[in-house]
């Protein structure tokens, strides 16, 4: 008797034993499944974390800035980058493609520059093929006297160095003065054809925005001849 | 525990586990896919900010110049945004010298572009109950003046505080610019500190 109430007891240890590791297997694969999301207190990786949440917690998206989505369970919220909105299980498939899609930007741009002959421009780039068509207006405005260039031309990606494109543009355009500027060595005020050209290494500061570095050169197309180079940065904004 | 009762154990486990694989694996079992897409229409869309503010300006030899501005920001990432700004002030005294006069409520606008990059971001509370994010930028502005019948070209570089709450925005800026304009130049009225005070929504 007493051997055989021992055999019972160690298959029933065994039995245990084996049964607990399955549980505790089974348990920690589970758990294993389950990822952490870690929410800011603003759209930036520079804001602080404020929550951290399970991927299986129930959050609804409140609103987006940029590549940054702002969620909300009802009483806590916070942004994550659309990056990590996988890892969120209550937003579907179909809703993660279309904020990201949302959040691409486009190939136009806006740019924005500053020249070295103290002039402002602004201008926009359209792609086309493989170039891009732009349109810029250059002023320089001294309030007695200033000077103005409207230019069209195409660019197009020549090189790159490191992280950075390097563009070759060239256009033509028209000049125009005013006052007692002689700018263009007109002695009245006329518009002056022009041709220009430039080259920049573009930097692509943030998803929507490059900063380049452009230096150009151009040209009058009268008798005069009169040349201006110059050093500009533009800000280039994708829309 | 009996050794009958642990085997009924686990053969109940490994029954249910298995008759679990069969009924995902097996047995077509078709369910009504949610996208959610029509639920994205109620997300706000936050491109940028529109704002009105007042502004103050001092030049060198005038006196304070106060003024309203309307100002609009497109956010280009996380740090970098873009900003544009219309201003409306007048000068309050007359300011006469070499024969040049501002005149008496002479009428200042100022349109101007930039670009701000958030240097520093953080979290700000009041009392402890509320926090909001906030952040601390640096502004570079370029435009044109036009100060009565004469204008030129207007740059500024200056510091910004944003408050950015759910629904609103909050910014302090001051800033230091520069009139390329003959006349107030020769006034030296042509450059400055300005501060500003604004509020705005979202877009």
């Amino acid at each position: 008797m007493p051997v055989v109430a021992f055999s019972q007891h160690i298959k029933s240890s065994i039995v245990c034993v084996l049964l607990n590791t399955f549980i505790f297997l089974w348990t920690s694969t589970a758990q294993a499944e389950i990822e952490y999301v870690r929410l800011h207190k603003g759209p930036g990786a520079a804001y602080p974390v404020v929550f951290e949440v399970s991927s299986d917690h129930s959050m609804t998206p409140i609103a987006v800035r940029g590549d940054w989505l702002l969620l909300s369970d009802g009483r806590k919220q916070g942004w994550l980058p659309l990056s990590e909105l996988h890892l969120v299980k209550s937003v579907s498939v179909a809703q993660l493609w279309q904020l990201r899609n949302d959040a691409r930007p486009s190939d136009w741009r806006l740019e924005l520059i500053l020249n070295s002959e103290s002039a402002l421009g602004f201008g926009v780039v359209v792609p086309l093929h493989e170039q891009s068509l732009f349109g810029r207006y250059t002023v320089s405005d001294q309030g007695a006297y200033g000077w103005s260039i409207s230019e069209l031309g195409l660019t197009r990606q020549i090189g790159s160095i490191l992280n950075f494109q390097v563009l070759g543009s060239a256009a033509v355009g028209v000049g125009s003065e005013y006052g007692d500027s002689n700018h263009w060595s007109s002695e009245t005020d006329e518009i002056v054809p022009l041709a220009l050209v430039s080259a920049e290494v573009v930097w692509a500061a943030e998803r929507y925005l490059d900063v380049a570095l452009r230096v150009g050169t151009n040209i009058s197309l009268d008798s005069d001849m009169v040349n201006h180079s110059s050093v500009s940065l533009a800000w280039k904004l994708r829309l | 525990m009996k050794f009958s009762t642990a085997v009924a154990i686990c053969a109940f486990l490994f029954a249910s586990t298995a008759s679990a694989e069969r009924s995902s694996t097996d047995i077509y079992d078709p369910q009504v896919k949610y996208s959610g897409l029509e639920d994205l229409d109620s997300v706000e869309r936050q491109h940028g900010t529109i704002g009105i503010g007042f502004s103050n300006t001092v030049a060198e030899k005038d006196e304070l110049k106060p003024g309203l501005n309307l100002s609009a920001r497109y956010f280009a990432g996380e740090r970098w945004y873009v900003t544009g700004e219309l201003g409306f002030s007048s000068f309050f005294d007359f300011t006469l010298d070499n024969g040049l006069v501002v005149e008496e409520r002479e009428q200042v606008l100022l349109a101007t572009a930039g670009v701000g990059y958030a240097l520093l971001q953080g979290t700000a509370s009041t009392f402890g109950d509320y926090t909001f994010p906030w952040l601390m930028a640096v502004e570079v502005a370029m435009g044109s003046q036009q100060t009565g019948d004469t204008r030129g070209r207007y740059t500024a570089l200056g510091l910004s505080w944003q408050a950015n709450t759910t629904n609103y925005w909050y910014s302090f800026g001051a800033r230091q610019y520069r009139v390329d304009d003959q006349r107030l130049k020769t006034l030296g009225a042509n450059e400055g500190m300005q501060w500003n005070l604004s509020f705005g929504i979202y877009y």
